[in-house]
């Protein structure tokens, strides 16, 4: 097990993200008062969770979308991949924090309005803003294996045998020859939506909490981080500078600020290491 | 050439013939609202010496209501109305004191013009240091594994267990830099408000060079786009015209200021160049695929602007401006700015893509 770790860098980041995580937690049972305990693992688990979901809305709404693309193109229809492409890339040209906000003015207004009431529908429409805003990445990838493929000899052969096309796309070139692709592709969108949704929900709370009062929106890493206790701990570090000894302090007093900014940075560090270690492993 | 700038244009123009739709129903709104408003209490705000925040005028003007009409609905909904026009003087912009009409004024365009004009500075520059950056990182960490030292962490173990005389110094070295490079991962992979707060009482966040770094070295821009140029870089490493080159002796050394190495001046200029060196067709071909990704890295560029100026509340910048426009609910003029934004984008785009067209006829021998 441990060979496999240290030979595998990707394996060996995932491992070194859930210790860190873990030691955090652990850390914080030991010096950090129970209320602001729960609310940084009710933060860390629902940041978590929204980018799982969205990764997971990401990676559908790119394979349909792909699909739909090279089924018409390879029935020789032009104008819908041409569509596609243009539409594509207007979302790609919108920033994806400005499309983020515009969901979540949506999502102020329905909640309002009364028809988003459960935490968890909010997460759900959270989750497929993000994923509105990402799954181009899915997308591009999805057409670039079906076009990669499409040139080599493997699916003119495959479909000679007789073997419907839709099959070889999704079983023999997304599932048998794409996986490494898209697992390293799933792992990079879920840090991209980790990053975006906790920078937008601190946006959200610092400027933008006068009609939803924050408690009706699930907490999140963002949420956690606006709050004035988090901004006091994120300041405290300031004095390390002219203090290096104050370090303690910002790991017993300061604790609920400075986990949840270490879980955030952690995690996005942990992540880029894997995605980047997969790329050099796999050789995609 | 000509399609580019059709695809680039249309799509401008699209979003432009959008957001205008949006902003003339939205506006048609605004005057819905007012007029509904103000069509039941016109006469009674307009009273000489009556004083809304006056509870006994309240109560008077309710008593006399009731005793001209009964209690009826219809006073109820004067009431009503009175109550809601009450709240807005506070918070809607135009009913405030001094209040300026709300939506999109030539006032106000102007006033934007200032911070646009400060974002689209900000923006050109940290693109341009985003893009020196990444490469001469890129290419530094591409150099120096193929020096053999990928790691430095396996470099300092080695250093600890080897069985010759440990080179104090030489640990020591290498301590600080796993620490030092542990504080700029820190930093390059914080969100710029985790950093911004972090040095916030020793630095004026507000200065345009604290922006212009925030962007550039945070929220990840910096370092995720080094690892995109440095796995380019490693993938045309690995490809046959390298061997070739190398058979046919063109230098391959990857140590610093050798002779048949690499010199430090090259990859620290601007436009680098990597003379008799195979590093320089490793380079110039891992660029020409980089090239597209550079649309990427401007949308996310302004990403981090974005989440800048807003989570730090810099007033004077546009997306502080933007925020403001959100809370009074003045929707036609977020999505003007909006829209602006996507223009800078599209123009940015349209640019990248004509570059890189003139780069691949080069590449194609056309």
């Amino acid at each position: 097990m441990i060979k496999i770790i240290s030979r595998n860098k990707d394996i060996f980041w995932l491992f070194n993200w859930i210790a860190g995580l873990l030691l955090v937690y652990l850390w914080c049972t030991a010096y950090l008062n129970t209320p602001a305990l729960k609310n940084v693992v009710e933060a860390s688990v629902n940041s978590f969770q929204i980018a799982l979901i969205s990764t997971g809305f990401s990676a559908l709404l790119g394979w349909g979308f792909s699909l739909l693309y090279t089924s018409s193109q390879s029935a020789g229809k032009r104008t819908l991949p041409g569509i596609l492409d243009f539409f594509v890339d207007l979302i790609k040209s919108i920033p994806q924090i400005i499309g983020l906000l515009i969901f979540y003015i949506i999502l102020t207004v329905l909640i309002l309005n009364g028809i988003l009431k459960t935490s968890f529908s909010q997460l759900l429409f959270m989750s497929l803003g993000a994923a509105f805003f990402t799954f181009y990445e899915f997308m591009s990838l999805f057409i670039e294996r079906v076009n990669y493929f499409r040139k080599t000899e493997f699916f003119d052969a495959m479909r000679s045998n007789g073997i419907p096309e839709i099959r070889i796309v999704n079983v023999d070139i997304f599932l048998k020859n794409s996986l490494a692709h898209i697992v390293h592709k799933s792992i990079s969108v879920f840090g991209t939506v980790l990053f975006l949704q906790c920078s937008i929900d601190f946006i959200i709370s610092v400027g933008l909490s006068t009609d939803v009062s924050l408690s009706n929106l699930p907490l999140s890493l963002g949420s956690m981080l606006a709050k004035l206790d988090s901004k006091q701990d994120i300041l405290a570090i300031s004095n390390i500078f002219t203090n290096p000894a104050y370090i303690s302090d910002l790991l017993t007093v300061h604790l609920q600020g400075i986990s949840v900014a270490f879980v955030l940075i952690y995690s996005l560090i942990s992540i880029n290491k894997m995605t980047s270690a997969m790329l050099i492993k796999k050789e995609l | 050439m000509k399609s580019i700038v059709i695809k680039n244009l249309s799509a401008l123009l699209l979003v432009v013939v959008i957001s205008a739709i949006f902003i003339v129903i939205i506006q048609n709104q605004y005057r819905a609202e007012r007029s509904e408003l103000l069509s039941l209490i016109e006469d009674i705000i307009k009273i000489e010496g009556f004083n809304l925040d006056n509870p006994s005028h309240r109560v008077m003007l309710e008593e006399s209501l009731n005793y001209q009409y009964g209690s009826s609905s219809y006073v109820d909904s004067v009431l009503t109305k009175l109550e809601e026009y009450r709240v807005k003087r506070f918070t809607d912009p135009e009913l405030m004191a001094g209040g300026v009409k709300k939506g999109i004024t030539y006032n106000k365009l102007t006033n934007l013009f200032l911070p646009f004009l400060k974002f689209v500075v900000i923006f050109i520059l940290s693109f341009i240091l985003l893009y020196y950056g990444v490469r001469t990182a890129a290419l530094f960490r591409f150099i120096r594994y193929k020096q053999g030292r990928s790691s430095e962490l396996e470099y300092l173990t080695k250093l600890v267990l080897s069985k010759n005389q440990r080179d104090i110094k030489e640990v020591l070295k290498s301590i600080c830099f796993i620490l030092l490079k542990t504080v700029a991962y820190v930093l390059l992979f914080s969100p710029a408000y985790v950093a911004a707060y972090a040095v916030k009482t020793k630095v004026d966040t507000g200065s345009f060079l604290f922006i212009l770094l925030l962007s550039v070295l945070t929220n990840g821009a910096l370092i995720s786009y080094i690892a995109k140029f440095f796995t380019m870089l490693l993938h045309e490493s690995r490809k046959g015209y390298v061997e070739n080159a190398i058979v046919k002796n063109i230098n391959s050394n990857y140590s610093f200021n050798t002779e048949d190495g690499i010199k430090l001046k090259s990859l620290f200029m601007f436009s680098k160049n990597f003379q008799n060196h195979v590093l320089n067709q490793i380079y110039k071909n891992a660029l020409f695929q980089y090239l597209p990704l550079l649309k990427i890295q401007a949308g996310f560029l302004i990403t981090g602007l974005v989440i800048i100026e807003m989570a730090l509340n810099l007033h004077g910048l546009l997306f502080y401006e933007m925020l403001k426009y959100v809370l009074y609910k003045e929707y036609d003029l977020v999505i003007f700015i909006i829209a602006g934004v996507f223009a800078v984008v599209k123009i940015t785009e349209t640019l990248i893509d004509i570059y890189y067209e003139k780069i691949k006829l080069k590449f194609e021998n056309k």
